[in-house]
């Protein structure tokens, strides 16, 4: 019980909060440090929370074990009509560290970011906070419908961040990502519903122990097909991604960095762990192939997508499809490399998107959104266009940035497996990546402003943009420190075939 | 124990002391004279001292050998038995004449030390390469042998005649370097060793397609070293070269090596030989027509040296024919061949030193711009009509041995056509030869020589010419003697009164001297009318003015060709590939382009429906100008079956 209590305790306290924000608000509103009272509201809310994490962390993470570290059937048996169950494992652990900072980073941005004049901007925050609940509780989920319920909530959820301010193009882009969630929900449910049919559980251990002894594995294809398509169009995999661009572009600068740094890491996670560690045990279903064409058309829609934008934001946006594309990539070669990858290109990715979104709210303020717009940005926003230029040398993989490290653990997962083309493809997208975010940084630093009027930036949304900076920086240079801390998750994670 | 110490010297020696060349030239030019005659004279003594071991032995062939590389099981060594003794004294020999004659010939020219270096360089490898007992070592020496020539052709750098020559000569015998190469490549893979004696052994294991391929690819390494028909156009430019270079390299040794190679094949192939299908008639023929066609064109050209060479490629043919008549029971042609390999070293080599004499005496090669040196220079005329009566194969000098038994054999063995034309050349063999003495040496002086001082050559270039005058008379002799060292079976046919009583000798003395001298005497006039004339459209005149058109068909065709080919391609990569960063970036920019114009058209195509049936009622949304959720549905759609047909190819239902 105590185990069960320790899991629980990030969620619960989450969710706790989330509800508790909007009374405590209430009364923020009334006082007249607003600014400070919220700052310290959500520290002690990320306090509690990254408490209830570390204590997880302390206890199991880095436990020699090749089993998950916790395993716990809420009901009395495994097989039981309706059970839910969580685990703790490394990644698990790994995944949690990472939701709760990068929560945390955004939450210091959305802070002067939103504007809570005009709007009760205390559901906002709410909502960001039982969505990562609710993404907690998809990484500590141990069987498939407890995941489900956790990571629909997550995905559906997040389409009300896109809504936040309701300009048209925010709800129509809103409307088409919960259709597409919904097309999505659906081909999983059934998919599952198939996979419950075949083995009578839906436990993680108890479905993979069903399926290596599986004799006729044509209703458990269908299935996996259905899961497969289900779970890439909620981690916008080509040709299921067009919403992505036109939700993260329509959504405010926050909502798009709390979308591209957690709801879209938990998307790959889900993808990972069901399809790879779940349904495919060893000899069971060799889809590798298939997972390596969808990876190479992602990598390269994304990137020429991105190639074509004059919208900067949009740019962004479709890095996100391409970074997809990349995570497809390591997971292919599953092996521990391929996951090694995975995880670091987690939170690089995570944190590269979360900059390059919130530098972008800050630039979208005073109307550049264009290319155009762009021209001579480093003269007259220089914190602002340097915060940029680092996102895009990240994106780009240049060295001693955290995206240098994280295309090199990808490629080299994926040189030693049987699909060592996709290398190929990674390194040539990487290099028109390059091509087209230099073109942004010609256009900040080379071109000349339309008018040289020098603009004051706003110091207090330059800091949580300054501490991701530093993020990347320090994981580029010392890769290690991140590095350490997954191979605890990678030596663990048993279910590797 | 001699002979092994020799047999590895006798090679190593030259190769050596090449390198001290040009230390010792450095100090003086006749220091270094000095040194090459005394290397080639000590070189003659071991190559003789090789003769009796092989002829006393009871062996097929003393062999030695050494590791070379010892990881690859590679090894080096010598391979002493009949053929490459006889090679290997003759190549000595022939060192030692041409580096007597090269005092004389040579004296005063510009980069002796390059040229003393070379021709030692050159007899090192000629011998290793005779000598050799593996393929590989023996391809080194090949090699080496055909760079020597290059070197040596383009000995004079300056005149750009000359560099060309050398180029179309390395170029041309490359051919035949890539089919030897790929014939010993193939012979590595089939039985995992270089060494003859390996090979020997084991060559009945190789299946016969494989041992037909080789056997062919080493004749077409032999056809482009020994200058046959396709390939024989080399070695009239190879011409170029100082006529010392040419009477030791392109004349008696070098040009030998195919004829080397062949022998030594059949020796290796043994029965095989016989059972590979087309292959021994191919040598036959191949001979044949070289020895045919080399003679029509030694009848018509105007340059001295032309004339040599064009005679050389022609008895080189004859050696060819006479490999090609081997047969099962009889090794006559194999030793005719060899025999007039010797005969014909003799006669052409001094055919090449009196050349040298004469050029050196006149100015020029034209021998239009010759005649009436018989005055002048009596003592390289009488050598030369001893040269003119041995090439024309005149009893008793050596090649009326030689010759005559190549005959014989073909006779007994080949078909009846390459008798006819082994006879007609050996008319216009006569022919040509008329018709050198005549231009050189009979009528009024020309012009030309009226201006000139000329002058009987130097002694020092007319002893070896006297040397090899004398062998050219009793050379045909030793036929018996050398059946005997040769190991031949059919000893007992080569008694001298034989070759004189045999029924060959009056058929080819009634179609040799008169047919010869009809030809000469048609063909003389005809060409004093041709020279008045100079456009003459007698097609046999044009035909062999551009000798038969083999340089012109690959020049104008293949080498215009490959130019055009290549300049195309660079044309191409020019355009393509340097543009093509930009032409990659503009395509993808426009195909990123057309996609998105694509997906744009759609998405508005679908807007329009979906904002006026299913979002009728969401007035904001009408504003939104790109709504395309069914287009996505649609996609997302595809994307599952993309998916399951992924799947069901991969993994199969």
């Amino acid at each position: 019980m105590v185990e069960l209590f320790d899991v629980v305790l990030p969620i619960i306290s989450l969710v706790a909060f989330s509800l508790l924000t909007l009374p405590v608000f209430k009364a923020i509103r009334k006082s007249h440090r607003k600014t400070a009272l919220t700052l310290a509201w959500f520290s002690t809310v990320f306090a509690v929370t990254g408490a209830a994490v570390a204590n997880l962390t302390l206890k199991y993470y880095g436990l020699p074990s090749p089993q998950p570290f916790l395993n716990i059937t809420v009901t009395d048996a495994a097989s039981a009509t309706l059970s839910s169950a969580f685990m703790i494992d490394g990644v698990s652990v790994y995944m949690a560290i990472i939701f709760t900072a990068l929560s945390a980073a955004v939450f210091l941005y959305s802070v002067f970011y939103v504007d809570s004049s005009q709007r009760p901007s205390e559901r906002y925050y709410a909502v960001m906070l039982m969505l990562t609940a609710a993404l907690i509780g998809g990484v500590f989920s141990g069987d498939l419908l407890t995941l489900f319920i956790f990571w629909e909530a997550a995905a559906a959820g997040s389409g009300f961040l896109m809504v936040y301010k309701k300009t048209p193009a925010a709800l129509n882009s809103a409307l088409k990502y919960l259709v597409m969630i919904i097309i999505a929900s659906a081909f999983v449910v059934f998919g599952l519903s198939l996979v419950y049919g075949l083995t009578g559980t839906l436990n993680f251990w108890a479905v993979k122990q069903a399926l290596t002894t599986l004799a006729d594995k044509h209703l458990l294809l269908l299935a996996f097909v259905f899961i497969a398509a289900g779970y890439a169009i909620e981690a916008a995999v080509v040709p299921f991604h067009f919403w992505l661009p036109d939700a993260y572009a329509a959504a405010p600068a926050s909502s798009a960095a709390f979308l591209s740094a957690l709801i879209d890491q938990g998307s790959y996670y889900v993808l990972i762990r069901v399809l790879v560690f779940i349904l495919t045990p060893p000899g069971v279903l060799d889809w590798t192939f298939m997972l390596a064409v969808m990876a190479a058309l992602t990598m390269v829609v994304g990137n020429l997508f991105a190639l074509i934008q004059d919208d900067v934001k949009r740019l962004i946006a479709n890095i996100c499809v391409a970074d997809v594309g990349y995570n497809l990539v390591a997971i292919t070669s599953v092996t521990s490399d391929g996951l090694r990858g995975n995880l670091f290109f987690f939170l690089v990715g995570g944190v590269t998107t979360a900059l390059a979104f919130m530098t972008l709210g800050l630039i979208n303020r005073y109307g550049f959104k264009t290319l155009e717009d762009f021209s001579g940005l480093g003269r007259k926003m220089p914190l602002a266009s340097l915060a940029l230029f680092i996102a895009a040398l990240s994106f780009a993989g240049v060295p001693s940035t955290g995206g240098f490290m994280a295309k090199y653990l990808v490629v080299s997962a994926v040189v030693n497996s049987k699909f060592s083309w996709l290398a190929i493809i990674l390194v040539l997208m990487s290099v028109l990546q390059t091509a087209y975010l230099f073109r942004l940084v010609n256009y900040m630093y080379a071109k000349k402003p339309k008018d040289e009027t020098k603009i004051k930036e706003p110091f207090k949304l330059l800091v949580p943009i300054f501490i991701l900076v530093a993020i990347i920086i320090i994981v580029g240079v010392y890769p290690n420190i991140v590095l350490d801390l997954i191979e605890h998750a990678v030596q663990q994670f048993p279910l590797i075939p | 124990m001699l002979s092994d110490v020799s047999s590895w010297l006798v090679w190593i020696l030259p190769l050596v002391s090449s390198l001290f060349v040009p230390l010792i030239g450095r100090k003086s030019g006749k220091a270094r004279n000095a040194f090459v005659v005394i290397i080639s004279l000590i070189i003659v003594a071991l190559a003789f001292s090789l003769v009796p071991n092989v002829y006393f032995s009871s062996e097929e062939a003393l062999e030695s050998s050494a590791p070379w590389i010892p990881s690859s099981g590679i090894t080096a060594g010598v391979f002493i038995d009949p053929l490459s003794v006889l090679f290997t004294v003759l190549v000595a020999f022939f060192g030692l004449i041409i580096a007597i004659y090269s005092l004389g010939y040579m004296k005063g020219e510009e980069g002796l030390t390059r040229y003393y270096f070379f021709l030692l360089l050159f007899i090192g490898s000629m011998i290793g390469l005779v000598i050799s007992d593996n393929f590989l070592q023996m391809f080194i020496f090949w090699e080496m042998v055909g760079l020597c020539s290059y070197s040596l052709i383009s000995f004079w750098y300056k005149r750009p005649e000359s560099v060309r020559a050398g180029a179309k000569v390395f170029l041309m015998t490359r051919i035949g370097d890539i089919c030897l190469l790929a014939a010993i490549g193939l012979l590595y893979a089939s039985l995992g060793s270089f060494s003859f004696r390996y090979t020997i052994d084991h060559i009945a294991t190789i299946p016969l397609p494989t041992l037909t391929a080789i056997a062919f690819l080493v004749l077409g390494g032999a056809i482009a070293k020994s200058a046959q028909l396709p390939l024989h156009t080399w070695l009239y430019s190879a011409m170029e070269a100082p006529t010392s270079v040419s009477a030791l390299l392109h004349a008696a040794t070098m040009v030998k090596a195919g004829v080397y190679l062949i022998a030594r094949l059949i020796l290796i192939l043994g029965p095989l030989a016989f059972s590979l299908p087309m292959w021994l008639p191919t040598v036959a023929w191949i001979g044949v027509l070289t020895a045919f066609l080399g003679a029509t064109l030694a009848m018509h050209t105007h340059d001295i040296k032309g004339v040599l060479a064009y005679s050389t490629i022609s008895q080189l043919g004859f050696m060819m024919a006479a490999l090609g008549t081997v047969t099962a029971h009889s090794d006559l042609g194999w030793f005719a061949s060899l025999f007039h390999m010797v005969s014909h070293a003799f006669f052409e080599g001094l055919g090449f030193l009196l050349a040298g004499g004469i050029i050196h005496a006149v100015g020029t090669r034209d021998m239009r711009l010759m005649g009436g040196l018989r005055k002048i220079m009596p003592l390289t005329f009488a050598l030369s009509i001893i040269m003119i009566v041995t090439t024309s194969g005149l009893p008793p000098f050596a090649a009326f041995f030689s010759k005559g038994l190549i005959i014989t054999s073909a006779t007994e063995t080949g078909n009846l056509f390459q008798v006819i034309l082994l006879y007609a050349t050996a008319a216009l063999t006569f022919a040509y030869s008329l018709r050198f003495t005549a231009l050189t040496f009979m009528g009024k002086k020309s012009e030309h020589l009226e201006k000139l001082h000329v002058h009987e050559a130097p002694k020092l270039m007319l002893l070896p010419a006297v040397v090899l005058a004398v062998l050219c008379i009793a050379w045909g002799f030793v036929e018996p003697w050398l059946g005997v060292f040769m190991r031949i079976h059919a000893e007992g046919e080569l008694s001298l009164l034989g070759a004189f009583l045999n029924l060959e000798t009056p058929i080819f003395f009634a179609i040799l001297g008169p047919v010869g001298l009809i030809i000469y005497l048609t063909y003389y006039k005809n060409s004093e009318v041709m020279m008045k004339r100079r456009n003459s459209s007698n097609p046999l005149a044009v035909v062999l003015k551009h000798g038969y058109f083999f340089d012109d068909f690959y020049e104008k065709i293949i080498a215009r060709g490959v130019v055009s080919f290549s300049s195309g391609v660079r044309r191409l990569e020019g355009s393509v590939f340097g543009n093509f960063p930009q032409l990659v970036a503009s395509s993808i920019v426009s195909l990123a382009n057309a996609v998105h114009k694509y997906l744009d058209v759609l998405a508005d195509e679908l807007l329009s429906i979906v904002a006026h049936r299913t979002l009728r009622s969401a007035s904001q949304m009408k504003k939104v100008p790109s709504s395309s959720l069914q287009h996505y549905i649609a996609a997302a759609l595809l994307g599952f079956l993309l998916i399951l047909v992924l799947i069901i190819v991969t993994i199969g239902v």
